[in-house]
C-alpha cells in the first residue's frame, strides 16, 4: 500500500515539472502579429515573410563574412529543426543579410546552402538594397552597424544576435538571446508544437 | 667553429622537441587541447579555429600568430558584445596567464582563417604552428567539427 502511495506522489511530481517548462526566449508583450517585409531570396526572386504563414519559422539576422556568431546561430537553429522537425515542414529557417552591400542573392544560396543540406524544406537567405534590409530589421529591433577593423577579411559589421520565433498564425512569440542552447529553443518550440497556448 | 656546431646541435634539438609537441603535447610550458576547426560554408568565406591554451609556466605568454598552409592569411579576432551588438575585430595576440588558461570559444576569442586554401569538411585535420612570445613554435592538430 505505501509502495502505491511512493509511486503516485513520483508520478505526480514528474507531471509537475514537466508541465512547469521554463522558457528560454523572451515572449514579447502583448504577443501580436509578426511585422512583415519583402526581400529577395537565394533564389533572386522576390520572397514576402508572410509567405510562411502556417509554418513555424525562426527568423536570424547576421552576415556571411561572419566566421563566428553566425555560422554558431545557423548551426544552433538546423539542431533545432533536426529536433522537431527534421523531415517535415513545419520549421522554417530565415536568414537575413545585414550586408547586403556584400551579401548577394547567390553568395547567400551558398551560405545557407551549407546549413540546410539535411533538409527538403530548405532554409530562406534573404537580401535586399540596404534600405529593404533596414526596412525588415527595424521593426525586429535588429542594430547593425559597419566597421573598419583593418582586418585582411574587410570591414566587420557590429550586429545585434538574437533569434525570433513566429507562430503559424504570424504572430511574434519569442525572442532568444545570443547564446541559448540549440536543445533550449528545440525544448520551448516543441512547448509551443504541443500547446500554443502555453505562456 | 665549435660554437656554430654547439648551436646548430641545440637548434636541431630544439627542433626535434618542437615536432614532438603534437596535438595536445606542452611545449615551454603552454599546452593546446581541444583544438577544433568549423567546417567551412564557403570557400570565399573565412573560417575559424578554436583551443584551449594553458599556460604551466611562471611567466605570462602570449599566443602572437597562428601559421597553416590551409589558409593564405590568419588572424587573432575577438567577439565582444557591446551594447547588445556582436562586434568582431582583429587582436595584437592573446595572453595566457601564469599558470592560467585562455579558451578560444564561439563567441569569444578565435583564430580566423581567412582565404581558405581548401575546403573544411567535418572529420578533416587541420595542422596549425602556433607562435607564442615564450614558448615559440607550438604544432597543434585542430579537428574540423560541423558545429
Amino acid at each position: 500500500m505505501k509502495r502505491w502511495r511512493w509511486i503516485a506522489l513520483i508520478t505526480i511530481g514528474l507531471l509537475l515539472v514537466a508541465c512547469a517548462h521554463q522558457f528560454s526566449g523572451v515572449a514579447p508583450n502583448p504577443i501580436g502579429p509578426a511585422p512583415d517585409f519583402a526581400l529577395i531570396d537565394e533564389n533572386g526572386q522576390p520572397f514576402q515573410l508572410s509567405d510562411l504563414r502556417g509554418k513555424w519559422i525562426l527568423l536570424a539576422y547576421g552576415y556571411t563574412h561572419c566566421p563566428d556568431v553566425c555560422p554558431l546561430t545557423l548551426s544552433h537553429l538546423r539542431d533545432v529543426k533536426k529536433t522537431v522537425d527534421s523531415n517535415g515542414d513545419e520549421v522554417q529557417v530565415v536568414f537575413v543579410t545585414i550586408d547586403p552591400e556584400r551579401d548577394t542573392p547567390d553568395i547567400m544560396h551558398k551560405y545557407v546552402g551549407h546549413f540546410d543540406k539535411l533538409f527538403p524544406q530548405k532554409f530562406k537567405g534573404l537580401s535586399g538594397t540596404p534600405a529593404e534590409i533596414a526596412a525588415a530589421a527595424q521593426p525586429y529591433h535588429v542594430r547593425y552597424e559597419k566597421k573598419e577593423t583593418g582586418s585582411a577579411d574587410g570591414y566587420s559589421m557590429n550586429h545585434t544576435a538574437e533569434v525570433y520565433l513566429i507562430d503559424p498564425q504570424f504572430n511574434w512569440r519569442m525572442t532568444f538571446p545570443f547564446g541559448v542552447k540549440a536543445e533550449e529553443i528545440a525544448a520551448d518550440l516543441q512547448t509551443f508544437m504541443k500547446n500554443p497556448e502555453a505562456k | 667553429m665549435k660554437r656554430a656546431l654547439v648551436i646548430g646541435v641545440v637548434l636541431l634539438a630544439a627542433l626535434a622537441l618542437a615536432a614532438c609537441g603534437g596535438p595536445g603535447g606542452t611545449t615551454g610550458g603552454i599546452t593546446v587541447s581541444d583544438a577544433w576547426a568549423r567546417t567551412s560554408p564557403m570557400m570565399e568565406r573565412a573560417g575559424a579555429a578554436y583551443m584551449v591554451l594553458q599556460n604551466s609556466g611562471a611567466a605570462e605568454d602570449k599566443l602572437l600568430s597562428v601559421e597553416s598552409d590551409v589558409a593564405k592569411t590568419i588572424e587573432l579576432h575577438e567577439t565582444k558584445e557591446s551594447g547588445g551588438m556582436m562586434q568582431m575585430s582583429p587582436v595584437p595576440n592573446i595572453p595566457v596567464a601564469a599558470g592560467g588558461k585562455t579558451e578560444l570559444k564561439p563567441g569569444g576569442l578565435h583564430v580566423m582563417l581567412i582565404g581558405l586554401n581548401r575546403e573544411l569538411k567535418a572529420g578533416d585535420k587541420v595542422q596549425l604552428t602556433l607562435n607564442f612570445e615564450k614558448a615559440g613554435k607550438v604544432p597543434v592538430t585542430a579537428e574540423v567539427k560541423e558545429q
